[in-house]
């Protein structure tokens, strides 16, 4: 078989992060449809490097088809590239149940930009519990948040606290409110009391800020170390 | 005609490969081939990606796959479709008749109706 096929076909494998089984059943079946359509191009009239050209040119590109080929949801995904879909998936887009990466999507997202249950990251947005600079959620405590529940120097939401408030119940040195104090719902009041009487806008921000710096980092040594495994397998993948 | 765009086609590469199957069974190669054959000027896909959507359906049970020797003596996979395949592509062509259908009722018959939209 030509190098340039031999060459492809360990370009997908490095994508497909498969198990050494699972990964030489795969090259197997394309390497067959690879063959065979070089057999075909050659009876149309192609030379050979032609051909061999064609074939994998019309195959597409390896880490698109490596990527497709990966495992769906195994238990840790990381990728260099694109997205990462996994119980627990780092990359530069990861999407999963905890999910690390510039951009995270998951029940548990961390990251620059995160949407999830728990979001931790510089811009957090539509999160049950948001934490960072910006929060947009449910329950959002920062320099600046939007919330069912925000908290902040500037707080805007359901129940807002902060130096400028507004929302539904505010309370701050300057209060934009559909409620106050004396009539907001009781879940409300009960929810407010609950957070000023524990302390757990503090609390919360002491015990995350450290969790969240450190998920950042090691999300990005993974991405890095993937990164690093994909470009000693074949140092030209780096399109 | 205009060729299928991507998104279009998402999620629906897997009904157009269970038809396929349906007929028997049948080779990555032999399944894209049919593909492009059939759709020609409608749908244009990259070979490589019909193995991703092939090993999706196998994790799900809707095809199973066995090696045999070609004639030319290279070992070759082929797919078949299993009972629950057969269901889903009976749900999955149950779908699609309605959302012609559909499509029909809202825009008129398929040539004068259609050939007028957008214009």
């Amino acid at each position: 078989m030509s190098e340039m096929l031999e060459s492809y076909l360990d370009r997908v494998m490095v994508y497909a992060n498969r198990s050494d089984e699972e990964a030489a059943d795969l090259r197997n079946e394309l390497q067959d449809h690879l063959l065979k359509k070089i057999d075909d191009l050659q009876a149309e009239g192609l030379s050979e490097s032609d051909a061999i050209y064609q074939a994998i040119n019309k195959h597409g590109h390896p880490r698109i088809i490596g990527y497709g080929l990966r495992k769906r949801f195994p238990l840790i995904d990381i990728r260099s590239h694109g997205t990462a879909r996994g119980v627990i998936a780092i990359g530069p887009k990861a999407v999963g149940i905890f999910a690390f990466g510039g951009t995270a999507i998951g029940v548990f997202a961390c990251g620059g930009f995160a949407i999830g249950g728990v979001a931790l990251g510089g811009f957090a947005l539509a999160a049950i519990f948001a934490f960072c600079g910006i929060g947009v959620g449910t329950f959002a405590y920062g320099g600046m948040v939007l919330g069912v529940l925000a908290t902040g120097g500037f707080a805007s939401g359901i129940v807002a606290v902060g130096g400028f408030a507004i929302g539904l119940l505010a309370e701050g040195g300057k209060e934009f409110s559909y409620f106050n104090t004396e009539n907001a719902p009781r879940f409300m009041k009960l929810l407010l009391g609950l957070v000023r009487s524990k302390g757990l806008y503090l609390w919360a921000t002491i015990v995350t800020v450290p969790i969240m710096l450190a998920l950042v980092a090691v999300t990005n040594v993974f991405t890095i170390r993937e990164r690093r495994r994909i470009q000693n397998a074949d140092p030209w993948l780096q399109e | 005609m205009a060729i299928l765009q991507k998104k279009t086609l998402d999620g629906n590469v897997e009904t157009l490969i269970l038809v396929i199957l349906q007929e028997g069974q049948s080779y990555g190669y032999e399944i894209i081939q049919t593909l492009n054959d059939r759709a020609a000027g409608v749908l244009k896909m990259g070979e490589g990606t019909a193995y991703p959507v092939l090993h999706r359906l196998e994790e799900r049970e809707l095809i199973i796959s066995r090696w045999t020797k070609a004639q030319n003596g290279r070992k070759r996979k082929y797919y078949r479709l299993t009972p629950k395949g057969r269901r889903t592509l009976a749900q999955n062509v149950q779908q699609w008749e309605a959302l012609v259908q559909l499509m029909q009722n809202l825009l008129g018959s398929e040539s004068v109706g259609l050939s007028g939209v957008g214009k």
